[in-house]
């Protein structure tokens, strides 16, 4: 009987085999062009990343300098939004490095769990979304240091939060996402996506204000708010006066582990409407 | 301690609604040849994800070797090979990269894992194709790849779903000489497969599971013995015919088509 590799050595047979795929990978022409393509892709997508993170800092400032904190709302959706979603709509596009691949192997629990959760923060998405909280955080730090106590934890759990989702996602996902047909419905889904950005605009332009009938189909999701982060932000976030920063914090923490929770309890009441 | 290599007991497995298999109890002895048969959505596909550690009952008892699979899934997959349903091959490997990781993955060391995977390769015929990537071989070799795979370790019990599908009369040569010689060294196998020419001339025992029941279990002379008693002809059946008596038997009368007449 032979013995089973140990938990590192798991981990580096796997770091092998991903490194194989993706030097075997650039062998084809289209391999190539697949990766040029790629870093052309993600060359204009680091370049939006890396400007959204200033921008994100100075939106914190100006939220807790002025005592906006819709504003801090608004980018923690952004963020919740593009860490959540992104993945979900790429994932239509190959699940190659699944690690549930690997599960036919010996493989020791704790080193599956160490490469789902690796493979969740390595995630480009995730990398970027993390630096945007950073972003976020550094604002903050700028417009009140006295902050960062009670700012770091909350951060660092929304972050938590949404990488366990991410993989509590995935982990339904795949089994879904093994049929085939699924796959294709999720890419026509993105390309759908993609699309309606284009016609955003042209549509906006041309009914203006006579776009009044889509409220009819609002107040469900509207039922939805008071558990959807920005409302419960805004309900621990600071009023007028720092005394109200003070009592604000545990309520503020509590409310920024909400977005985790929030679907959940929009599917749950729409699923109760059925 | 049990003699039997594996053996389940109450095994269930629920998909929502659906109970694709219901309170199934197997046991194969070490050295069988075990086939697991089933017409199509059967529960034959679940099972043996079950038994391999890919699936978790819902309910029931699983142990291979004397182990119980629930609470040493580690143990039990080291010892024990598997050709899965849809092989679970990596596309962009080569032939070689692949045996060897699945080899180094078991616990062999790099050197062996090596000559072994080279081993493999001349037996299957695939030395050839070495520097290939699998995503270009034949549904065949990709067969025989992921038998070879199975082996490479030398397991104590091996896992087959459906590894003649689609499988030419070469290959399927090639891989009955490989489980052939499983079957010398001892190691009891557990294949499923709709081809049941293969089934009746390469295993000695005999399971049926139909919507999701066992509903025979057997050598297939006992298999033969029973059916034959229910039709009290003295004929001896093929595994076709028993199999048909035992799973086809409700089946109404197959309506015509209009066009063919």
């Amino acid at each position: 009987m032979t013995l089973v590799p140990g938990k590192q050595e798991q981990l580096r047979l796997v770091g092998w085999l991903r490194w194989r795929l993706f030097l075997n990978g650039l062998r084809t022409g289209r391999g190539k062009a697949d990766l040029v393509a790629k870093i052309i892709l993600s060359a204009g997508i680091v370049g939006v990343v890396l400007v959204l993170g200033p921008l994100l800092g100075v939106g914190s400032w100006y939220a807790i300098s002025s005592r906006t904190p819709v504003i801090l709302s608004g980018e923690l959706w952004l963020v919740f939004l593009v860490w959540l979603l992104l993945p979900i709509m790429f994932s239509g596009f190959g699940a190659e490095s699944d690690p549930a691949s690997l599960l036919r192997f010996p493989l020791h629990y704790s080193t599956f769990v160490l490469l789902a959760f690796a493979h969740g923060i390595f995630d480009p998405v995730a990398v970027a979304a993390l630096y945007w909280l950073l972003a976020m955080l550094a604002g903050i730090a700028v417009a009140s240091p006295g902050a960062l106590l009670w700012t770091i934890p909350v951060l660092a759990a929304f972050a938590l939060l949404n990488l366990l989702l991410n993989r509590t996602i995935f982990a339904w996902l795949s089994r879904w996402l093994a049929q085939r047909r699924t796959r294709e419905i999720m890419g026509v889904l993105f390309i759908l996506f993609m699309f309606s950005f284009q016609l955003f605009w042209p549509l906006a332009a041309r009914y203006g204000k006579r776009a009044q009938p889509m409220a009819a189909w609002l107040p469900p999701v509207a039922s939805c708010r008071p558990a959807s982060p920005p409302r419960r932000s805004r309900r621990g976030m600071p009023a007028n006066t720092a005394v109200h920063w003070q009592s604000s914090r545990v309520s503020w923490f509590t409310a920024e582990c909400s977005p985790g929770c929030s679907p959940f309890a929009c599917g749950r009441s729409t699923a109760a409407k059925a | 301690m049990t003699d039997l290599a594996v053996e389940t007991q109450g095994l269930c497995r629920r998909f929502g609604e659906l109970e694709a298999v219901r309170n199934v109890n197997l046991g194969v002895v070490a050295g069988q040849f075990f086939g697991f048969l089933g017409p199509n959505a059967a529960g034959k596909s679940t099972t043996i994800k079950m038994l391999t550690g890919l699936l978790e009952p819902t309910a029931g008892s699983i142990r291979i070797l004397g182990l119980d699979l629930a609470s040493h899934p580690v143990e039990v997959k080291s010892q024990i090979g598997v050709v899965p349903e849809g092989l679970a091959l990596f596309d962009r490997l080569t032939g070689p990269e692949y045996l060897i990781f699945a080899g180094r993955m078991y616990g062999l060391d790099r050197v062996t894992a090596a000559e072994r995977a080279q081993e493999l390769l001349d037996f299957m015929g695939l030395s050839d194709r070495a520097k290939a990537l699998i995503v270009d071989y034949s549904h065949g070799m990709k067969k025989k790849l992921a038998m070879a795979a199975a082996v490479i370790h030398g397991p104590k019990v091996l896992f087959l779903d459906e590894p003649f599908e689609g499988v030419d009369a070469v290959a399927a040569g090639t891989l009955k000489a490989m489980l052939n010689r499983m079957i010398a060294r001892g190691a009891p196998i557990f294949l499923t497969s709709h081809v049941l020419e293969i089934v009746e001339r390469l295993c000695s025992h005999v399971a049926i599971i139909h919507r999701g029941e066992l509903v025979a279990q057997g050598s297939i002379d006992e298999l033969r013995a029973g059916v034959s008693g229910q039709r009290a002809d003295g004929q001896k059946l093929s595994l076709e015919q028993i199999f048909l008596e035992i799973v086809g038997g409700e089946r109404a009368a197959v309506p015509e088509l209009s066009w063919l007449e």
